[in-house]
């Protein structure tokens, strides 16, 4: 049967509502602090059991893309990512919205995870058996490495101030060794506290720190609203042909990046956001422009946020393997209607499979129907009072922290990260850097404990492998790269003296 | 003007949060009304639940909490959905189950609001074997003898097994390979001191084995690192194991049930293979003690019932489940012999 067939099937009315339904949903809960694409896949698994295979992965699918974009809007708008994912979203757009140009932001935002999401979902349905065995080629000391170039991606964030980057990033690597030791099954640093005997939770964290800090921020500056006067609303969402071009390339680098760390088990989406963006403003002619508004910067990173999705599903639906942890939830899915990830969903059950993979691809036309039309509408909240923004922010927060396992305790930490949030901002201490300490500081640690358990002293036949050694080679490359100029520099005083 | 429309957005944006809060993650309330329309007569075969005596005439009154103290999606959480869904269908019921996701510490957290909780029959957990074990090792109240069980959903066995490409055909092949190179071959589990750490140090017990324990955060994880080369032998349970055996990239080598699994007949048990060792994880549904036998009683019948209904048992054809169905009485028996067995072994020898 024609791929292109199972395009045309999909064009029924039932079909076309939940589309509609799963996308508005997903950009909704994609918006809210502490509600994520997960929380949506979650509540409507259930409520999916009685329609058809297609239609209810169509659905969740719609959910997962518009999901993992909804947290951009707020993310560029009101320096509040409403998903963890979407924090570096915040290092550039928040900048641009400030500058007076949140239209324009939320343009770039959208083209390019338009872009991201399209790239993704297109190497799902042409290459994903190829590109799956990929997955088996990663052990504990690769995935080590690869959870290194996020944590490599800190000193280039860090570069100018490195003295108060390190301190952040320290501090984050410190509260990600709360909790239970995944080796040893001990629990540390917990202070006889049942709620954090796990870990501390990543979710009130980084609504405490990005988004609650943001309120006190909002009254310290005696702010009226983030945009003041009439000027916020200057661009358009349209991009010019020139302003794409600008931004063409680090789109479309984006988009491979985040398809291709979506692959990964386990690597996820802050890895392929700070990938892309460090080599997006490594390789820029003026890379002092990012983190202050730069186009570049928030497109390189969008791309490779929506990127994920489709690479996340390639290891899914042909082995099994859910790449994070949305698309664990989709494996749930798919296994309630009866169909089991493996080769035999791309035959015996191709019509469901391509049916959800030209769900996803609409589902990206949303996010752009979402982005370009809605956008003055989103922009409005800009211009919304202070004393309005700051009971909305506060109660998401304490909500949205609160929601996700109903513990009180959980209330009181984005209270206390949103006070040490605060004072690191106040201080010019960089909040990235804390992040993404935080979030890959436990993945590395249990890699690299369990990779030396695995090598059992024979540290050559792991480490010389083809794939080890490429990895090896990109981590140094983007250890180095920041500071090439400096070290060209040293070598030029060198001869000057000889 | 302006101003009240930012008011009222902002109004809406929270009241739509409380409202995913509360309502959505209802398990029962999407189904459709209760018919007791002539359509169910087809059904009424299959579905012989009566009210038992002493039970409140408005039962249930309210919403029934069920905590689940692990993340959404697993097949026992969905499987429960299903039975919960079909409960209120016919039964009839004008509420339904709520399922409280509480995740945290290993299962602890829920566990211990649970086994507080007031025993009226309004709030039930998830209830498995991994329970005891913890409740054992850490001394904490929700032993077997502090709870009414409702009702078993499944007994998965535990399952031995190594990458296809392996070259151990048979349990022994293995364990022998790991008494000769001691601490040479490594074995994939998701706990060391749950279930499947416990198997593993039993099972070392029984043979002079020794492996190298390496835990993973989950079961696919193990199996990829196996499917990949990269660790030498997984122990986990029969249910984790579909999509990889369906792919050909591991095999299985014994299970840990008593007799041969349903799901997998070909392969021996660990007791054929000459180890007197059983893991199986049993998952099922309890309430606090305390809770009113009438209550108990009638929602083991329904949960019964719901198991052994044709729509049920259709929707759950291609997810392979290790049904193990027991009512109330059965469930009870067979925990309280694990949490004896737990008992002793720890009372023997401490393992965490």
């Amino acid at each position: 049967m024609n791929i292109l067939s199972y395009f045309a099937q999909l064009f029924t009315l039932q079909n076309l509502m939940w589309l509609c339904i799963g996308a508005t949903i997903g950009v909704v809960l994609g918006a809210l602090p502490g509600m994520s694409a997960d929380t949506g896949i979650g509540i409507f698994l259930p409520l999916t059991f009685s329609l058809p295979p297609t239609t209810a992965l169509i659905c969740l699918g719609a959910i997962y893309v518009t999901g993992s974009y909804g947290g951009n809007i707020t993310a560029v708008l009101v320096n509040t990512p409403g998903t963890s994912d979407s924090l570096f979203m915040t290092l550039d757009g928040y900048p641009m919205t400030l500058k007076g140009e949140g239209l324009k932001a939320i343009g770039v935002t959208t083209i390019s995870a338009f872009a991201g999401g399209m790239v993704g979902c297109l190497a799902l349905l042409f290459i994903a058996p190829q590109l799956a065995k990929l997955a088996f080629y990663f052990g504990a000391w690769e995935l080590f490495l690869t959870v290194m170039m996020g944590i490599i991606i800190i000193i280039s964030l860090v570069k100018e101030r490195a003295l108060k980057g390190l301190m952040s990033a320290t501090l984050g690597f410190l509260c990600s060794l709360v909790g239970l030791d995944g080796l040893t099954g001990f629990s540390r640093f917990n202070f006889g506290i049942m709620a954090i005997y796990d870990e501390l939770p990543l979710l009130p964290v980084v609504l405490g720190m990005f988004a609650f800090s943001q309120v006190f921020v909002l009254i310290a500056e005696n702010r009226k609203s983030i945009v003041i006067g009439e000027e916020s609303m200057k661009g358009s969402v349209w991009l010019s042909p020139k302003e794409l071009k600008n931004i063409l390339f680090e789109t479309l680098r984006g988009s491979v990046i985040g398809t291709l760390i979506g692959i990964v088990p386990a690597a996820g989406t802050t890895v392929a956001a700070g990938m892309s963006y460090n080599l997006a403003r490594s390789s820029d002619k003026d890379p002092e422009s990012f983190g202050k508004g730069n186009p570049k910067g928030l497109a390189s990173v969008s791309a490779a946020n929506n990127g994920v999705v489709g690479g996340s599903l390639v290891p899914l639906l042909t082995l099994g393997i859910p790449g994070n942890g949305t698309s664990a939830l989709f494996m749930a899915a798919l296994l309630i209607h009866g169909l089991a990830p493996g080769t035999q969903l791309f035959t015996t059950n191709a019509k469901y499979v391509y049916g959800l993979i030209f769900g996803l691809i609409l589902a990206n036309v949303f996010i752009l129907l979402f982005g370009l039309y809605g956008a003055r509408f989103y922009a409005k909240i800009t211009k919304v009072p202070s004393s309005v923004l700051i009971p909305v922010i506060t109660a998401l927060c304490v909500l949205g922290a609160f929601s996700f396992r109903y513990l009180a305790f959980d209330m009181l930490l984005v209270l206390i990260f949103g006070v040490i949030g605060y004072f690191m901002d106040r201080l010019g201490i960089p909040l990235a850097p804390f992040v993404l300490a935080f979030v890959l500081g436990k993945s590395a640690e249990i890699d690299l404990r369990r990779a030396l358990i695995l090598m059992q002293g024979d540290v050559a036949s792991v480490v010389l492998t083809p794939l080890s050694i490429l990895l090896i080679i990109i981590d140094v490359a983007l250890l180095i790269w920041p500071f090439w100029d400096n070290i060209k520099a040293l070598f030029k005083k060198k001869e000057v003296k000889a | 003007m302006k101003k009240l429309a930012a008011l009222l957005l902002a109004a809406a944006m929270v009241l739509s949060l409380a409202a995913c809060g509360t309502s959505n993650k209802n398990a029962g309330e999407e189904s459709p009304a209760p018919s007791a329309s002539p359509a169910a007569g087809t059904a009424e075969s299959t579905w012989n639940v009566t009210r038992p005596e002493g039970l409140p005439a408005d039962f249930p009154s309210k919403e029934i909490t069920y905590i689940y103290p692990f993340g959404v999606g697993s097949m026992q959480d969905i499987y429960f959905r299903i039975l919960a869904e079909k409960i209120k269908e016919k039964e009839g019921w004008k509420y339904g189950f709520v399922v409280k996701q509480q995740e945290g510490a290993s299962g602890d957290i829920g566990w211990t609001n649970f086994i507080k909780s007031k025993p009226d029959g309004y709030t039930i957990g998830f209830a498995p074997t991994a329970q005891q074990i913890t409740a054992i090792a850490y001394g904490k109240n929700y032993t077997a003898d502090n709870m009414a069980y409702i009702f078993n959903m499944m007994s998965d066995p535990g399952a031995v097994g190594v990458s296809s490409k392996s070259q151990y055909a048979t349990l022994q092949d293995l364990m022998n390979a790991a008494k000769e190179n001691p601490g040479k071959i490594t074995i994939g589990v998701t706990s060391v001191t749950g279930s499947e750490g416990l198997a593993v140090l039993q099972l070392e017990e029984a043979s002079g084995a020794k492996f190298k324990v390496v835990p993973y955060d989950g079961e696919t994880e193990v199996l990829t690192a196996v499917a990949g080369g990269h660790c030498d032998a997984y122990c986990l349970n029969v249910g984790d194991l579909a999509t990889f055996l369906s792919e050909g990239s591991i095999k299985i080598l014994a299970v840990g049930s008593e007799e041969r699994s349903e799901l997998v007949p070909d392969v021996p048990t660990y007791k054929e293979c000459g180890y007197d060792v059983i893991q199986v994880n049993s998952r099922a549904i309890a309430a606090p003690a305390g809770t009113d036998e009438a209550i108990i009683k009638y929602l083991s019948d329904c949960f019964v019932a719901a198991a052994n209904d044709p729509d049920v048992k259709a929707q759950c054809a291609d997810m392979t489940i290790p049904y193990d169905t027991k009512d109330y009485k059965e469930t009870t028996e067979m925990f309280m012999g694990y949490f004896k067995t737990y008992k002793d072994l720890w009372e023997k020898e401490p393992w965490a």
